[in-house]
């Protein structure tokens, strides 16, 4: 009987010392992931902060600047025009995601609320549009921009692409989980379909709201293509373009000082967003994949 | 006057519609208009302006398929979409099964590793350059020169050129697939584990028997997207080669937006060259999930 115990006690022994040493090996290579995905921003970051006397040493990985010069940052600001660039990506940005949630919303809740003839052809067709890349619209979109007159204006990143497909299923999956009987509690108190909408819909599907928010918002922030395609005076550019033509020309140090620094500035309101709303990004971006 | 009278569904239609009709107008002024432009464009000469457009047919598509540049752009896409499918797929299922297995700070490791999604195409190419570049701020030949390896001029070659702008989204572009994966391992019941660790204690085992029939659908579903994606390449072509040296790191979308934008005026064969490309990523997607399904029913047999 005691033999039989001292068995199983070895052979738990045993395994969680093995345990153990599966452990300590996972998090060994996550923390090798974690930290090379990491290293090259950091040292970007390094550099961002060395005195413009700095010089790099051929094979000599500097960890550590120098000394701390903070004032990179506000040259790299001024001479890569940042300014105008946050402004011009928050204006997009905000925009876009506001109008083209009022979009989704009204869609959503159409599609996923109302019983009407014509829902099914409405609803293939929204579908079998999602299939086609956006590629084949570069074209087509860039002239119609030149007949609107919005080439070179903001408002070309903005109005275009309000439909979106993408969000509206997903606000009208969501659909399902608002009762019917709030929706006609309303209605019999005289709510507008509108107001049904904004004053009803809106506040009960807060959490798809906010996922569809985030990536509207972080997608329409990294944006660089179209931006580059129907932006032309440096005046309009969107901060990703403002990072994209960004070169100093001192022919020095100076120059990768400063590229790391504009580098680290467009990053910081990504990081901090990610920071606050990490949870949120990672619900939103699960919900993305397996839509 | 003469009242009109609807049943309940009539009133819900009209309202529907009218709800529904701006959104709608919108989406086919911005999205059904300009499809049918450039259907119409692919076959027409058109270089800059709609007016200039001279004749039609089907030349713009015999063009893109006799050039060169194409099939050069459309291998190196075929190569980028494999090796991002192969490396992106299996670093984020290895990382989500990872991470599933602490007992601690499961919801810090996918913080961790999940960040670099966010990182624009433009600062990652911008981060990329960098690390590949030949001078004494470029990381790889610096770290390669610990062990005595010549500095080489990774980007500059048409050899290496490629395989350079391929190594950081290979390593670190998984956070997404990993993402999927993991919700995937959350969402297996516990009882299949429990039961299976009463017959073996291998985690190979575990997760070649449980695990992996279970998050099929994620692993369909990633490599879907992966392909996808991989197709649609620009950014990192665009950013940091601009598709040379000599068209070693053209893709097809560069391809494309070279024809019509940035100093191109073939915006026909550009709309030409769009509709192959989207062509093929529809052939290919119903190829693979054919494949999967078909897999699908024999596990099943």
């Amino acid at each position: 009987m005691n033999n039989a115990v001292a068995k199983k006690s070895k052979i738990r022994s045993k395994r969680s010392a093995s345990l153990i040493a599966v452990n300590v090996f996972t998090v060994f290579i996550l923390v090798l992931f974690a930290f090379a995905q990491v290293f090259p921003f950091y040292l970007q970051l390094v550099y961002s902060l060395q005195p413009f006397s700095f010089t790099a040493r051929p094979g000599v990985i500097e960890l550590w600047p120098q000394s701390f010069n903070f004032s990179n940052y506000a040259e790299a600001f001024k001479l890569a025009d940042f300014g105008n660039g946050f402004k011009n990506t928050i204006i997009t940005a905000v925009c876009f995601t506001a109008l083209s949630l009022c979009v989704v919303l009204i869609m959503g809740y159409v599609l996923g609320k109302k019983d009407f003839y014509g829902k099914k052809v409405v609803f293939i067709m929204l579908i079998a549009t999602m299939m086609v890349p956006g590629e084949i619209l570069m074209v087509p979109n860039y002239i119609l921009m030149i007949k609107f007159r919005m080439l070179d204006n903001l408002t070309a990143l903005i109005l275009p692409g309000i439909v979106n497909i993408f969000g509206i299923f997903l606000v009208r999956q969501f659909m399902n989980t608002i009762p019917d009987s709030v929706l006609e509690a309303a209605e019999i108190d005289g709510a507008g379909e509108i107001r049904r909408i904004f004053l009803i819909v809106l506040p009960l599907s807060l959490p798809i709201v906010a996922t569809y928010c985030i990536l509207t918002f972080t997608a329409t922030w990294n944006d660089y293509l179209w931006p580059m395609i129907v932006l032309r005076s440096s005046e309009n550019f969107t901060l990703q373009l403002k990072l994209k033509v960004f070169s100093p020309m001192f022919g020095t140090s100076r120059d990768q000082i400063l590229m790391a620094a504009g580098l680290i500035l467009a990053l910081v309101p990504v990081v901090a967003m990610y920071l606050i709303f990490q949870k949120n990004f990672i619900e939103s971006a699960s919900v993305s994949g397996l839509k | 006057m003469v009242s009109v009278r609807l049943s309940k569904k009539g009133k819900e239609t009209v309202r529907a519609y009218a709800l529904m009709g701006i959104p709608l107008l919108w989406w086919c002024v911005f999205f059904i208009v300009p499809l049918i432009m450039a259907l119409v464009f692919s076959f027409s000469d058109l270089r800059i302006s709609i007016d200039q457009i001279s004749r039609y047919g089907l030349f713009q598509y015999e063009k893109v398929l006799k050039d060169d540049d194409f099939w050069q752009a459309f291998s190196n896409t075929v190569v980028w979409t494999l090796v991002m499918m192969v490396g992106n797929n299996v670093f984020g299922l290895l990382m989500a099964v990872l991470i599933s297995k602490l007992k601690h700070g499961k919801k810090l490791f996918i913080g961790l590793l999940f960040w670099p999604t966010l990182v624009s195409a433009v600062i990652g190419s911008s981060v990329t350059k960098q690390v590949m570049q030949t001078d004494e701020y470029g990381l790889l030949n610096m770290l390669l020169g610990a062990f005595g390896v010549a500095p080489v001029a990774w980007l500059e070659k048409e050899s290496t050129a490629l395989f350079s702008l391929m190594i950081m989204p290979f390593l670190f572009g998984f956070s997404i697939k990993m993402l999927i994966y993991y919700s995937a391992i959350l969402n297996i019941p516990k009882q299949y584990m429990e039961a299976c660790e009463l017959e073996t204690d291998s985690g190979i085992e575990k997760f070649v028997h449980i695990t992996f029939p279970l998050i099929r659908n994620a692993l369909v579903l990633n490599l879907l997207l992966s392909l996808i994606d991989g197709l649609k390449v620009l950014g990192p072509m665009q950013l940091i080669t601009d598709g040379g040296p000599d068209g070693a790191t053209n893709s097809c979308v560069l391809y494309i937006y070279k024809l019509a934008f940035d100093g191109g005026t073939q915006m026909g064969r550009a709309a030409a060259a769009a509709f192959i490309l989207f062509a093929i990523i529809l052939v290919v997607s119903l190829i693979q999930l054919l494949i999967t399904n078909r897999k699908e029913e024999t596990t099943y047999e």
